[in-house]
This record gives C-alpha cells, sequence and structure tokens, in this order.
C-alpha cells in the first residue's frame, strides 16, 4: 500500500524535475495520479463525498440571478 | 485525514474570497456541475481577474487558509505580473495549483493568465447559492465558449454535455 504524504509535502507527483506542471497535459497527469496516495476505501469514501453534495448542486446556476443585470 | 472533505473546502474558499471582495469566476468541473452536467472532479478551477490590487486580495485571502502553491515559488508570484509572465514563458505554466496541510487531497487552480476578458465575461456571470454562501459562477454561453477553445477530450464531453443542456433549456435572449 502507498504511503500517505506527509501533511507537510503536496499530494501526488509532479510531472518535472523542477515540480512545475509544463502545460495541461503534464498539469491533467499529475492530477490523475494524485489519488495514488489514497486506499481504495479512501478513494470510494471520497467519490461519495463528493458525488453526494455535486449531485446537490448540480443545474444551481441554471436559474441563478447574474451577476450584473442585463440592461 | 487524507480524505478531503472537498465540498466543505470548496466553500471554505470561496467564502474567504467573497468576504476579501476578489472579483473570481468559478471555471472547470465544478461550473459544469453548477450548470447542470454531473460528473466528478478533483480541483477548484478559478479565474481571478489579475488587476494588481484584486490578484493581491486573493493571494491574501487564500494565504490565511493555509493555501500555498505545489511548485516551488511562493504565492505571493500569483499577484506578481512579471513572475506570471516569466513562469508561463519559462515553466510552460497554465495554473497555479495550490493546497493546504488542512485538506492535502484538495486541490485549488488559479490561472495565470485570463483566459477571456473578464470584465465582459464576469457581467454575464451568475451568483450560485451553494450550501452556505453564494459563487460567483461563469455564465453558461461563456463556459461553451471557455470549453471549446480548450479541445481537451475532457473539455469535449462537457462541450456535448453543455451545449445539449443550452438547448434543452436556452436562455432568455438578453442573457447574450
Amino acid at each position: 500500500m502507498t504511503s500517505p504524504p506527509r501533511a507537510d509535502e503536496p499530494p501526488g507527483e509532479s510531472n518535472a524535475d523542477d515540480g512545475f506542471d509544463r502545460g495541461w497535459e503534464a498539469h491533467k497527469r499529475r492530477q490523475a495520479t494524485s489519488g495514488l496516495a489514497l486506499t481504495p476505501a479512501q478513494r470510494l469514501r471520497w467519490l461519495e463525498e463528493t458525488m453526494e453534495t455535486l449531485r446537490r448542486w448540480q443545474g444551481r446556476a441554471r436559474n441563478a440571478p447574474r451577476v450584473q443585470p442585463p440592461d | 485525514m487524507l480524505v478531503a472533505l472537498m465540498i466543505g473546502s470548496i466553500e471554505r474558499v470561496l467564502a474567504a474570497l467573497n468576504q476579501a471582495e476578489v472579483r473570481y469566476l468559478v471555471v472547470g468541473g465544478v461550473a459544469v456541475v453548477l450548470h447542470g452536467h454531473l460528473r466528478t472532479t478533483a480541483d477548484l478551477d478559478l479565474v481571478v481577474q489579475l488587476e494588481p490590487a484584486n490578484a493581491q486580495r486573493a493571494v491574501t485571502a487564500l494565504a490565511a487558509l493555509g493555501f500555498r502553491p505545489k511548485a516551488p515559488v511562493s504565492l505571493a508570484v500569483f499577484a506578481d505580473a512579471a513572475e506570471r509572465a516569466r513562469l508561463i514563458r519559462q515553466k510552460g505554466l497554465t495554473v497555479l495549483s495550490l493546497w493546504c496541510e488542512q485538506d492535502p487531497g484538495f486541490e485549488v487552480d488559479l490561472f495565470v493568465a485570463e483566459p477571456f476578458a473578464f470584465d465582459a465575461v464576469y457581467a454575464r456571470a451568475v451568483r450560485v447559492p451553494l450550501d452556505a454562501i453564494d459563487a460567483t459562477v461563469i455564465g453558461l454561453e461563456d463556459l461553451i465558449d471557455l470549453k471549446a477553445g480548450a479541445g481537451r477530450p475532457r473539455d469535449q464531453e462537457d462541450l456535448e454535455a453543455l451545449k445539449a443542456l443550452r438547448a434543452a433549456h436556452p436562455e432568455p435572449e438578453h442573457d447574450r
């Protein structure tokens, strides 16, 4: 099992030796691997909690008021 | 605890930005869900207006929550136009990804260049009630334009879903 990252270091892997994500693809690759620090049970819990709230929020922008009302 | 209470974290970040009167727009996966297409997302993508005082307010608010960049730079670089330009040019940076010790599984991505004319898009944005606070979210048409310009596979999936939502629920003419 992969050890979780220490609290004083960022989770996930960096795509370049210097720690920067070079472009969108590198950014996506790092994000895709960041969950590897979680156990399967932790990933499932994260997914359940995230989806529960996203379902609650789904579509709330549809009838939301505009920042600046149209003229 | 490593498993992030991500949603609580989203509202915590947006509440701090609201409190600091930062001009920002929620874009990315959270905006896609709020406009009606349910999919998962692992981060909060924000376009913060890069006017110096506004960017500095964002830096101060996020630093107070304990956020710092994953890359080896100070959060202060976000408010420094010359440093942002250097990181874009030399490091290929597109977003500055932030994390905090309190919630290490949660990521905030700040665009280091405004991907659209901020004032115009902000004027068309919507204020969306979440659980405890309101979020300022990019409007549907502008989100579609942003996704169309990005061209990555995930963006194409979002684009098709958002277009289908628009077709099913057309906005009033004056909203464009």
